[in-house]
């Protein structure tokens, strides 16, 4: 939470932005694998479990951004059956940028829910991904005084968009 | 800044234009110093490079374009986006 969080505050602070952090709980389970016409077998437990973890993420969340002179926007959000990553596509297609976080390859259900590559698929929005074990510069530019951006392949239209977005104005 | 563009041809086929150097004019023009490097690449993915490259040049940000071909080719084939999603190690700014 924390890797997200600075980096986000950061430049919401530095651009003057509406912050909004999306907490989405995941969609319930259902198996059938009762007896035969049985009922199906409905898990809800990792629901129940992200909803009591809410609270928490709520209250760094506003740790984070108090005093920071932004504007600060906890949301909470139920996944349907299209999962989670197609609630969190709803919300991230009326942002200007998307900060998420790199996926856990170390997660048993990693391929399953593969929110970043969707993220930047199907956004349609910039997307900044936040890796799982390095930190990140609290500023761009700041922490060598070597170049610190790389602007690669392939190098069209989006590549340039995203470069311009990201170059320091001067 | 720097703008890096890999050429994905072999050394000895190395293509006359250099679409880094375009980006770099469009960059200029608004002020912001930036340097072009052409890379061939002699070994590994796409991917695989741009990281290194990356870290040998202590970049604090990747900027990149993303899934150029289609998911499903990079699912299959892999590709330079999914290579990035899996391994980076420094913040990734990414478009489609």
């Amino acid at each position: 939470m924390q890797r997200l969080l600075a980096p986000a505050v950061q430049l919401a602070e530095t651009f003057q932005s509406h912050l909004i952090a999306l907490s989405v709980v995941p969609p319930v389970s259902v198996i059938s694998a009762g007896p035969p016409n049985g009922p199906p077998i409905v898990l809800d437990e990792h629901c129940k479990a992200c909803r009591e973890r809410n609270p928490a993420l709520k209250s760094a969340f506003e740790a984070a951004t108090r005093g920071r002179g932004l504007v600060g926007d906890w949301r909470e959000d139920e996944a349907d059956a299209f999962g989670i990553a197609a609630r969190v596509l709803e919300y991230a297609r009326a942002c200007d940028l998307v900060i998420a976080s790199q996926k856990d390859a170390a997660w048993p259900w990693v391929d399953l829910l593969d929110v970043p590559e969707r993220l930047a698929i199907e956004s349609g929005r910039p997307v900044l991904l936040v890796p799982h074990t390095a930190s990140v510069p609290a500023r761009v530019g700041e922490r060598y005084s070597s170049p610190g951006i790389v602007g690669a392949r392939p190098l069209g239209q989006s590549t340039t968009r995203c470069l311009f977005s990201k170059a320091p104005k001067q | 800044m720097k703008v890096i563009w890999i050429n994905p041809q072999l050394e000895t086929e190395a293509s006359l234009d250099f679409p880094a150097a375009d980006i770099c004019a469009a960059l200029a023009r608004h002020s912001v110093r930036c340097e072009a490097t052409e890379q061939i690449k002699p070994w590994g993915s796409v991917g695989e490079m741009l990281l290194a490259c990356a870290n040998e040049m202590e970049a604090d940000l990747l900027v990149m374009g993303c899934y150029g071909h289609t998911r499903l080719r990079e699912l299959v084939f892999g590709g330079a986006s999914r290579h990035v999603l899996a391994h980076m190690s420094l913040p990734v700014l990414m478009s489609h």
